[in-house]
């Protein structure tokens, strides 16, 4: 009896020792990776930390920048008044910057809000009801043609050589990545702007059954400058 | 015996508890796998990238203002103040494509593929205006398209016909034409892209450009030049609706 219960005691505890020895390799293993988890996440708080000091440093610099813009135009207004000929080419020269993009503007104008359907997941051809690259130039050609000054997309400015490009769900315009939904604003006269979308068989009826597309006029949108180098230059002759 | 037994079930059901406790941690560790966070960490460093280059190209527009205010301050009289104003003006006028280009870049020409269509490989450079045999088959998306390539590509300029495109051209069907903003244009279409060439024609090549054409029977020529001329926007346009923002408060 002695002996079958000592028997039955050694055999628990062997039993539990294995046990205790697999859980602390098996433990150790895990926490190893835990760390490797702790690393990449120490990493990435890192990076999130720089994105967002970037962030904050680039704000400062835009305001920097459009300081600086102000400065600009309040010396070249100051030489237009004193002379004639300076009058004459700071309005050729506020012209030029409007359309080269480089300063913001303002104006009336018209906000057309493109996404999916919603129920874009449920239908069998996902691709029919979701924006394609196509369909954002389609609005943007429509409105140039209606004579649009100037148009941003998820508030970048295109400029005379912004390419419009989808990924997935997000559009790069100018190099930058934006989520859906996808805002197009744009200046001119807001009636013209809608009708030319709103055209029988134009560019709204063509894009209704697809995607979600929602055209308001404005009396006064405002379109961010491009910032960016001045790529021109270097090709200059 | 009793007593015994009743130690022996002590015993048996300590051991048993501990048992469960390490089944659960076996089963609980087993359960957490070790999550993979790469993806987010390769999604944030094209992030700070971003900003990084935004970054610069702030840097850089801020450095060509204060170049600008220090020209303007140290102009000695009226006349060299002038002269400064129209240099930016140049500068300027240059950026919003009124003004022609030249530089390294390709040229793309959109000819009819020769007969019969199936035959023929885009090596045959023969280039013959099979005209009327195909419909007039490329659509204004086509030219949108190719220019967005193209400008995806780094193209600091491009000009179909001898048109340029700026930031307020479109590009439209206008019955059996196309017109660009207020010019018609006819087959064969011509293609300048200013940019590095290289890059240029492999993002063409990429996006499958001539494979796309060739659908609507139609060949690209595609040449490299070393030097090309894109002319200036030659419509006058009068703005009536924006103007620049003036009075943006202070942030």
């Amino acid at each position: 009896m002695a002996k079958a219960k000592f028997t039955l005691y050694l055999t628990l505890v062997t039993l539990s020792t294995g046990f205790l020895i697999a859980t602390s390799i098996e433990s150790t293993k895990a926490s190893l990776a835990e760390r490797q988890n702790e690393k990449q996440f120490q990493q990435e708080t890192q990076l999130n930390e720089r994105i967002l000091a970037e962030k904050e440093q680039n704000r400062q610099l835009e305001v920097q920048l459009l300081d600086l813009q102000r400065q600009v135009s309040k010396v070249e207004q100051a030489m237009a008044e004193h002379q004639s000929e300076a009058a004459d080419i700071l309005a050729q020269l506020d012209a030029a910057r409007m359309m080269a993009g480089v300063v913001p503007v303002e104006g009336p104008g018209v906000i057309v809000t493109m996404q999916d359907k919603a129920n874009a997941g449920e239908s069998e051809d996902v691709t029919k009801y979701i924006v394609h690259e196509q369909d954002v130039r389609l609005v943007v050609n429509e409105l140039r043609a209606a004579g649009a000054e100037a148009i941003s997309i998820n508030g970048q400015r295109l400029i005379s050589n912004s390419a419009i490009r989808c990924v997935g769900p997000t559009i790069i315009v100018n190099g930058v990545k934006s989520a859906a939904p996808f805002v197009i604003t744009a200046i001119g006269d807001p009636a013209t702007l809608v009708n030319a979308l709103n055209l029988p068989g134009g560019v709204l009826q063509t894009l209704e059954g697809f995607v979600q597309i929602t055209v308001q006029s404005k009396d006064l949108v405002e379109i961010p400058a491009y910032v960016g180098d001045v790529k021109m230059e270097s090709s200059s002759s | 015996m009793l007593a015994k037994n009743r130690k022996i079930t002590l015993i048996l059901s300590l051991i048993s508890a501990i048992i469960g406790v390490m089944l659960a941690i076996q089963l609980k560790s087993n359960l957490q796998p070790v999550k993979s966070e790469s993806r987010s960490i390769a999604e944030l460093r094209a992030t700070l990238q971003k900003e990084l280059e935004k970054h610069k190209s702030l840097l850089a527009d801020i450095s060509k203002y204060n170049q600008l205010i220090y020209q303007y301050e140290t102009s000695l009289d009226e006349g060299e103040s002038i002269s400064v104003m129209k240099e930016e003006l140049a500068r300027t006028r240059k950026l919003a494509g009124l003004e022609s280009l030249e530089g390294a870049g390709a040229v793309v020409r959109i000819v009819d593929a020769p007969l019969p269509a199936n035959t023929a490989d885009s090596a045959l450079e023969s280039g013959q205006d099979a005209a009327g045999v195909y419909p007039n088959a490329v659509i204004d998306e086509d030219l949108r398209w190719l220019a967005n390539i193209l400008f995806a590509n780094g193209a600091k300029a491009v000009s179909i016909n001898g048109h340029r495109l700026i930031a307020t051209t479109a590009i439209r069907n206008v019955g059996e034409d196309i017109q660009i903003d207020t010019k018609t244009i006819k087959p064969p279409y011509e293609i300048r892209a200013l940019g590095d060439p290289e890059v240029l024609i492999s993002g063409m090549k990429l996006e499958g450009v001539e494979e796309n054409f060739k659908l609507t029977g139609k060949t690209l020529m595609i040449e490299k030049r070393d030097k090309l001329i894109i002319p200036a926007y030659n419509e006058t346009r009068v703005i009536q609706y924006m103007k620049p923002v003036k009075t943006k408060g202070e942030q």
